[in-house]
């Protein structure tokens, strides 16, 4: 028996309508104490009905409740949505009563930790529910949408099949020698271990660009003091929402602005420019731009036309190992550097080399290896899916030692897969993957 | 009235091992067959051991059984299998004299003190208040016993076929027990359907065995058995030769007189020991099959023809026989045939092979549904310990394919094929090598008390060697250059560009104990120890992989399910995998993981479970 739990499904805040979800065995004890219909009898399970909404301080609001019997539900319980007006203090009530009913504030991803030990969806599934609700985009949409339509998963079971695949190969090697079996060459099975884990690198790699999409990405503009970065700040937000001035050292603090670039919605921060400095302030302001620009996405290293300076070039070492755009700001006024060759051109003041640069992030964020027009979204999934290749790379090494120790590490590249699937369920997989859950889904 | 601890009805392979082990642990036993002269029969192939059945055999060694002592002390060619396919698949297999190997084991049974070898039918499982309390014989004597162990092979609802001939019985010449299958019935017991089916024995006289190429990668002083090595029997060669498209043809023309191919046969045979019929069959575009032309023994003139399985009639097994290379004037002594039989659904027992729910009746071998010499004997070693003992002696699939075995029985059950070993079923298969069945599994059988000293002194003679050498490899450092580049190449170890310790030298792939002797101080050891050093040393890396795998799933057998579990009260189970794990009542969280049909979200739910109950 599982006990009752409750979430708000809809957001903080005032609205039309707010709601709650409750599920779990003996859901309408809980109920019953809270909510009836309009007529004063019980809610029982059926189409959505109107209800009032009681505590000990009697009716506090009116409202409609869906009640549905499990297993058909999404968490394989009875399982009830109930609508009350969009106001917080209601929402507060509602859940204290409910509460004191014996229903209790359900832990992040509660709901779908349900549904999936209750078979209704897979792990790669209820990752994408929380994708979808993450999306910053249409396109993150769209990648969120191929976990949740089995695009992904089909993707995952090729790969799986063909680990299997070899697997029997090597099982009927070990097991029916010189037997009637016509069995594939060894290259063949060796170049399949290789394939399936080559492709599972492919997929994996796609992990930076496909978070991009769903979550957003954080670029940061770095540079010397008096390199531009504040102008070009504005110039790509479109409007004048950085202080600028000639004189050197004008931006202190760190400035974070949302703003679209193609597909992405995209973080854009202005920094302080790097220089020695007695200022305490000043000194403050670089050592945040330092923490922050060490968490962004990307870098866009900003660079004076015409104006070689060995703080630059100091620049541009540190930041070597960085996925990162350097752009040679004033184009208008001086021309090229020869140390800036590769660098995009731009005149933050005149606009020449915007467009050019905003296709420049928005490549650098998502382009590289689109594999089969998928993306991942998930560090986990990244993460088994470069233990899968490990495993399979490992065992095709190993070949020499003979199929037993091959097709075992064959399984152990499998049991990476199946943790991604949740055909392998283990308890700390599944409270490391809720706990990033927002309440209620 | 005879009053016995133990009663096994049956003295095949599972009866022998249920019996003497029962016997060694001091019970009084009684072992009943209809003849015994059968005891530790060959029905089909005159070969013990093979792929993955040779670790059996090493295990049931390991356990104190019969099964390695009586093979070797009959043995007229031992080879070792998949030696290239690496240390954990490679498999031991002798062939056997057919007439001895049943001496010698009616011999080792007679011998034990407080075992009695009785003639006679069984016709009666007796009960009282819920407990097995004996059997009845045909002639209406009643024996009396604590526990009955069951090992009837295939003679429940026996019947032959030969191509349209029908006719009762287990094997050739003998009665099948027809009242035994009822009874069975009576007490609950599921029964299946099951098929096998052997190949014609010709007279060895007959075959132009010059035309026919000999086996050669024979070990003719290899043994199963940990203990000390007995005198060998003269050994014999087994030779090869092929079927050809006008067999195939002959084989074709005659499908509609296979009982196989009418219909006449319900129960399905094994997929993986085919009947010609079906090999030629499914494998149309094959233009030939493998076949091996096995002698039975040493003062007999049958030989075996493996690979030739059929139960077409007689007059077409002569034609068929005739059309081959080196069997053109052959003499069929015996026709293939083929047997149907009822087996017991398995999935009824528990880990000790007992009858869940009727305490003191337990099964064993072909019975269960399974396969093969060595799949019955170490079956009935495991209830003959079980029987004897009075508790379930399980073995944990981590530690023994006899676990994994009993375990596939009870859990998964048997579907529709009998049920054989292979390596691959095996999921600690790096584990659970031919080569350390002595270390997994002998230290439990001697503190049991079945273990000889002489057995066990060899044991323990072992495992100092192999401390001496793992001691002495530690010891060891090599400085670049302190030998010379030729020596280490003629030693298989390749150059030294800085120092290593012996250990670091056996690590390499061709490196052996004897080649680095010549090299560096290491003492003496035997074979047997020698090996194993290299072997936990060139395996170390893979082995502990697989034995965090196996702790990981030690784990997971460790968390037991608390017998009051109600399934129907847990949110979460779909009502198929409710009805599954009613029915099979899995006793751990890792038995219930393998239960078919159960998902891992169920197992979840399950192990969610447990957690809520542990926090209360």
């Amino acid at each position: 028996m599982t006990s009752v739990v409750v979430a708000p499904a809809t957001a903080p805040g005032r609205s039309a309508l707010a709601t709650v979800r409750l599920t779990g065995d003996g859901l309408s004890d809980v109920l019953d104490r809270v909510v009836r219909r309009l007529d004063g009898s019980p809610l029982r399970p059926g189409p959505p009905r109107r209800v009032l909404v009681s505590d000990e301080g009697g009716c506090f609001d009116d409202g409609v409740a869906w009640l549905r019997r499990g297993p058909g539900t999404l968490t394989g319980e009875d399982l009830c949505e109930l609508s009350v007006h969009g106001n917080p203090l209601l929402v507060e009530r509602l859940l204290s009563a409910l509460v004191t009913a014996g229903a209790r504030i359900a832990p992040p991803g509660e709901f779908t930790r349900r549904a999936v030990l209750a078979g209704r969806m897979d792990l790669v599934e209820a990752e994408a529910v929380d994708q979808v609700i993450r999306a910053t985009g249409p396109e993150g949409l769209r990648v969120a949408r191929a976990g949740m339509d089995g695009t992904l998963g089909h993707v995952l079971a090729e790969l799986r099949a063909l680990a299997i695949d070899a697997l029997a190969e090597l099982e009927a090697r070990i097991d029916w020698p010189g037997d009637e079996l016509l069995l594939k060459s060894d290259e063949a099975v060796r170049g399949a271990l290789l394939e399936s884990a080559e492709r599972s690198r492919a997929l994996a790699s796609t992990f930076a660009a496909g978070r991009a999409l769903v979550d957003g990405a954080r670029v940061a503009l770095v540079g010397v003091v008096n390199a531009g970065k504040s102008s070009l700040f504005n110039a790509l937000l479109g409007r004048e929402r950085a202080l600028v001035h000639e004189r050197p050292g004008t931006t202190r603090d760190v400035l974070e602005v949302r703003c679209r670039l193609g597909p992405l919605e995209v973080t854009l921060l202005d920094t302080a420019g790097e220089r020695a400095t007695d200022d305490p302030v000043e000194a403050m302001g670089q050592a945040l731009a330092e923490r922050l620009v060490g968490e962004a996405d990307l870098l866009v290293v900003v660079l004076r036309a015409g104006r070689a300076d060995p703080l630059s070039d100091r620049i541009l070492e540190r930041t070597a190992g960085r996925r990162r755009l350097v752009v040679l700001n004033g184009v208008d006024q001086a021309a090229p550097d020869p140390v800036a060759v590769g660098a995009i051109p731009v005149s933050a003041a005149r606009g020449d080399g915007l467009p050019a640069l905003r296709d420049a992030i928005v490549a650098e964020l998502v382009g590289g290896a689109p594999s089969e027009g998928l993306f991942l979204a998930s560090a986990r999934q990244r993460d088994l899916l470069l233990a899968f290749a490990g495993h399979l790379e490992a065992a095709a090494q190993d070949w020499e030692a003979g199929p037993a120790v091959v097709a075992d590490g064959v399984e152990s590249a499998v049991a990476e897969l199946d943790a991604l699937t949740g055909a392998d369920l283990r308890e700390d997989v599944l409270d490391a993957i809720f706990a990033r859950f927002c309440i209620g889904k | 009235m005879d009053r016995f601890d133990v009663v096994v009805v049956g003295a095949g392979h599972a009866g022998a091992e249920a019996a003497a082990i029962a016997a060694r642990l001091g019970r009084r036993v009684a072992c009943v067959t209809f003849r015994r002269e059968h005891v530790g029969r060959l029905s089909c192939n005159p070969a013990v051991g093979g792929l993955a059945k040779g670790h059996l055999v090493r295990e049931i060694d390991a356990l104190g059984g019969g099964m390695a002592r009586v093979a070797d002390a009959t043995c007229i060619q031992f080879r070792r299998l998949n030696t290239r396919k690496g240390l954990a698949v490679q498999s031991s297999r002798a062939q056997v004299d057919i007439d001895l190997y049943p001496e010698r084991m009616r011999a080792t049974l007679e011998a034990l003190p407080g075992l009695t070898l009785i003639e006679g039918e069984v016709t009666e499982i007796r009960t009282r208040s819920g407990r097995v309390s004996g059997v009845v014989l045909a002639d209406g004597t009643a024996l009396e016993a604590e526990a009955v162990v069951l090992t009837t092979g295939t003679f429940l609802g026996g019947v032959l076929h030969r191509g349209e001939e029908r006719e009762d019985g287990g094997r050739v010449g003998d009665r099948a027990a027809h009242r035994l299958s009822d009874a069975l019935r009576d007490l609950g017991l599921r029964r299946m359907r099951l098929k096998t089916g052997t190949v014609p024995r010709v007279d060895g006289r007959t075959i132009d065995w010059s035309r026919v190429p000999a086996q050669e990668d024979t070990v003719p002083d290899g043994r199963f058995s940990f203990g000390p090595p007995g005198p060998r029997l003269p050994q014999i060669t087994c030779h090869a030769t092929w079927t050809n498209p006008a067999v195939h043809d002959e084989i074709r023309a005659s499908l509609h007189l296979s009982p196989l191919f009418t219909g006449a046969i319900v129960g399905r045979g094994p997929r993986y020991c085919p009947s010609i019929e079906d090999k030629v069959t499914r494998f149309a575009d094959r233009d030939r099959h493998l076949l091996f032309l096995e002698p039975e023994g040493l003062s007999t003139d049958r030989v075996y023809v493996a690979g030739l399985s059929t139960s077409l009639p007689p007059a077409v097994q002569e034609r068929m026989v005739r059309g081959i290379v080196g069997l053109e004037r052959a003499t069929i002594l015996q026709h293939g045939y083929a047997v149907e039989y009822d087996a017991i659904d398995p999935t009824a027992l528990d880990h000790g092979l007992g009858v869940r729910g009727l305490p003191g009746l337990f099964l064993a071998g072909q019975v269960n549904g399974t396969s093969g010499y060595e799949e019955a004997a170490a079956q009935g070693l495991v209830a003959g310990f079980s029987a004897a003992l009075g508790e379930t002696f399980h073995v944990e699939r981590s530690d023994a394919y006899v676990g994994v075995l009993v375990d596939d029985l009870v859990s998964r059950g048997v579907d529709g094929e009998p049920y054989r070993m292979f390596t691959s079923r095996a999921e600690h298969r790096l584990l659970l090598r031919e080569d350390n069945a002595d270390r997994r599994l002998m230290p439990r059988a001697r503190a049991l008390g079945v273990i000889d000293d002489a057995t066990w002194a060899r044991f323990e003679a072992k495992l100092e060697a192999m401390e001496r050498g793992r001691s002495a490899l530690d010891a060891v450092r090599l400085l670049p250059g302190e030998v010379s580049d030729e020596a280490l190449e003629a030693a298989g170890v390749g150059p030294v560009s800085r120092m290593v310790t012996g250990a670091d030298l056996l690590r390499r792939p061709d490196a052996t104990w004897a080649g680095l002797r010549g090299l560096v101080a290491l003492p003496e050891l035997s074979a047997e120890a020698a090996e194993q050093v290299e072997i936990d040393l060139k395996y170390e890396g893979y082995v502990r992989r697989a034995e965090r795998r196996a702790d990981e799933a030690r784990r997971m057998e460790g968390v037991a399910l608390p017998p009051d579990l109600d399934f129907d009260g847990l949110a979460g189970l779909s009502t198929e995998v409710r009805e599954r794990l009613r029915a099979r009542r899995p006793a751990t969280l890792g038995q219930a993981a393998r239960v078919p049909g159960v998902t891992a979200a169920a197992v979840g739910v399950l192990a969610a479970e447990l957690a809520r109950r542990a926090r209360i």
